[in-house]
């Protein structure tokens, strides 16, 4: 199974600062099994984005959306009809999740609302030992793309094929992890 | 008993505050309550064994993603009281009332558009 952790709500809020209206979708699946991405942790996220931005008093629409699955696209397609009403999703998938519908909606920007961690097993209820390493952090850029980040290691860095070009990556201080 | 407490408080009931979800509170937040409080029964005495303890640690979640956003977590509390202590309930909802009245109103009211 796979297994995410939720970014901070100051890293999401951050990420989402220039736009009005947000698609927040969920996965039913491996996300949900780890209580980061499921329907109600949607529910939870979207709540807090209305509360802080309208504690702000800046206007923010946010659709909630869990898909039964974000790695197969016959459950992407569920929303194409209302896609092109937002300004930007938001998935709480785990990072397959994510670049699928990254893929599937090019002309949208996707960001990601969660660090994939590892695919796991379980060893009891909310226990997973990590098998297989994931990615780690997932960091989001201006483009549209988004640059995943394998342990400190610039030689693991990967990015989203035809999203961006290396060049335009451009690194902050507080997106830098592992002291590098 | 003939007890008194402030009107501006509204009753929801539920059938054991083991019922009471994270978004239900969240959600009341949403719609621009100023407070919410549980009144459970005492600990220990739930009918239905754990919902008192499990509303607890709720309440006490529901308090750090209030921190998180801004709203302050001290605007939702747990109380524990027995359904024969009616002098009790009209205590805690004067307290509670007095407690976001000091807190003054919530930032977030009648603000919010939900879609979808």
């Amino acid at each position: 199974m796979i297994v995410a952790n939720r970014k901070s709500l100051e890293e999401i809020l951050a990420m989402l600062k220039p736009y009005k209206k947000v698609l927040l979708l969920g996965c039913n699946e491996c996300v949900t099994v780890c209580a980061t991405g499921g329907e109600r942790e949607v529910g939870v996220l979207a709540s807090e984005i209305r509360l802080s931005r309208s504690k702000e008093g800046q206007e923010i629409e946010v659709r909630e959306q869990t898909l039964e699955r974000q790695c197969d696209h016959e459950y992407i397609d569920q929303v194409r009809p209302f896609v092109g009403d937002y300004e930007v999703i938001l998935s709480i998938a785990c990072g397959a999740g994510i670049q699928y519908v990254a893929e599937k909606y090019r002309t949208k920007v996707v960001l990601p609302g969660v660090n994939t961690t590892f695919l796991g097993v379980t060893l009891e209820q909310g226990v997973w030992r990590s098998v297989v390493r994931g990615v780690g952090v997932v960091f989001w850029i201006r483009r549209g793309g988004y640059v995943r980040l394998r342990g400190v290691r610039r030689v693991c860095l990967m990015v989203r094929v035809g999203a961006v070009r290396m060049g335009s990556v451009r690194w902050t201080r507080r997106w830098t992890v592992g002291g590098s | 008993m003939r007890l008194n407490y402030p009107t501006n408080v509204k009753i929801v009931k539920v059938p054991c505050t083991g019922r009471v979800d994270i978004l239900l509170i969240l959600k009341a937040f949403e719609s621009g309550v100023d407070g919410v409080y549980l009144a459970g029964c005492l600990e220990g005495e739930c009918h239905f064994l754990r919902g008192n303890l499990r509303a607890k640690k709720r309440v006490q979640y529901v308090k750090g993603l209030l921190d998180e956003v801004g709203l302050g977590g001290a605007r939702v509390e747990m109380y524990n009281m027995s359904s024969a202590q009616g002098q009790r309930f009209a205590e805690v909802a004067r307290e509670m009332t007095e407690k976001i009245r000091v807190l003054g109103p919530s930032p977030v009211k009648n603000k919010i558009k939900v879609g979808g």
